[in-house]
């Protein structure tokens, strides 16, 4: 793949210091632009999956290149994780079939899958056995990230909001 | 603080890599495992998925986001780096770039801005490149040039012409890296991450 000699200079001001920073991109064109985004520092940025509410499917799809990254993120709540695994499993074989069928690469297909349970263990009285509670439901945090080339964005974007949107009504159906 | 860069395209195995380099680093090293391997995880897109993972073997890992720290973050890279080593000082930083970077870019990033000299290993797929190598020959080329090892993965899944064909590939592209063959998913000499990381 022919790349444009694309050489350009990069100037960051942070709090903590200017950064003048000068690429060659030997063979490399980065197409990008400084000006469109703010990061916190270190830890650099916020997962989308810590702000997103539940039973929200949130999606983002963003430009690098060629690359078509889609990002994912659907928190639930279940009673059953195993099956919500299963489909995870599932709908990210289907979004890399879709892709390919298309005509598109696939870069990877990934998924974060974090279920969390909670126990309340309980004594109220002398000689008393202690009481263990758990919640019904446990927390599932999923995270998908789709990087695939040579399809279009609205498409890649659509399988992952499928996919998530498939997940979250098996939860409530369930 | 000494830096690795470990690169390479999206599903080469970096972060199955990266756990067991992580391993043979703590085992062999006199600091504690908080102080003597320090991960900087490098999402490219708005959700973190590898950082989940290596927390969950213990290992201490920062992240930067929604972007790909051979340019678009290019210097956050830089203020983690520095922050990294002034709050932490790890014996060892690793880099884990996103399956699009080009990890040459960020090693002059970290010499110019810091004066720091990286070393860069990238993995390759042997199960994927030959089908990669057409539609994807200027990213890999990209990311394999400069690099100073490169590690074969998934020898496993490939027979020995095809892992031969590979290491001309990538000679192709860079003369200079020392190739190493694996499978991320078994067992890896400690030889290998000693040349590696140039120790």
């Amino acid at each position: 793949m022919p790349h444009d000699h694309d050489e350009h200079e990069h100037t960051h001001d942070h709090d903590e210091h200017e950064h003048h920073h000068h690429h060659d991109h030997d063979g490399h064109e980065h197409d990008h632009d400084h000006d469109e985004h703010e990061h916190e520092l270190i830890d650099g940025g916020v997962d989308e999956l810590e702000t997103v509410e539940p039973g929200v499917v949130a999606v983002t799809v963003t430009l690098h290149e060629d690359a078509i990254i889609v990002s994912g993120a659907l928190v639930v709540y279940s009673e059953h994780p195993f099956d919500t695994r299963h489909l995870i499993a599932d709908k990210l074989e289907e979004i890399a079939d879709e892709v390919g069928e298309a005509g598109g690469v696939v870069g990877h297909v990934k998924a974060s899958f974090v279920a969390t349970s909670v126990d309340m263990l309980s004594v109220t009285a002398p000689k008393e056995a202690v009481q263990i509670k758990r919640s019904p439901e446990l927390e599932i945090k999923i995270g998908v990230a789709a990087i695939v080339f040579s399809v279009e964005p609205a498409f890649a974007e659509g399988l992952v909001r499928d996919a998530l949107t498939d997940i979250l009504e098996s939860t409530t159906e369930a | 603080m000494k830096v690795l860069i470990l690169g390479g395209f999206l599903g080469s195995g970096k972060t199955t890599a990266l756990m067991k380099l992580a391993r043979y680093l703590v085992d062999r090293g006199a600091a504690d495992k908080a102080t003597s391997v320090m991960i900087l995880e490098n999402e490219v897109g708005a959700v973190g998925i590898d950082d989940k993972y290596l927390r969950s073997g213990g290992l201490n890992v920062s992240n930067l986001f929604s972007g790909c720290a051979c340019c678009s973050v290019s210097g956050e890279l830089t203020v983690a780096a520095r922050r990294i080593e002034r709050e932490i000082d790890p014996e060892w930083l690793i880099v884990e770039t996103t399956g699009v970077a080009y990890p040459r870019n960020m090693q002059e990033n970290l010499r110019h801005a810091l004066g720091i000299e990286a070393r860069i290993c990238v993995l390759t797929d042997a199960s994927r490149w030959r089908r990669l190598l057409t539609p994807m020959n200027g990213l890999l080329r990209g990311q394999i040039e400069g690099s100073d090892a490169v590690i074969i993965n998934k020898c496993d899944l490939a027979d020995e012409d095809a892992l031969a064909s590979i290491e001309q590939d990538i000679l192709g592209f860079e003369p200079n890296a020392r190739i190493h063959r694996i499978s991320a998913l078994g067992e890896v000499s400690d030889a290998v991450w000693a040349q590696i990381t140039g120790e």
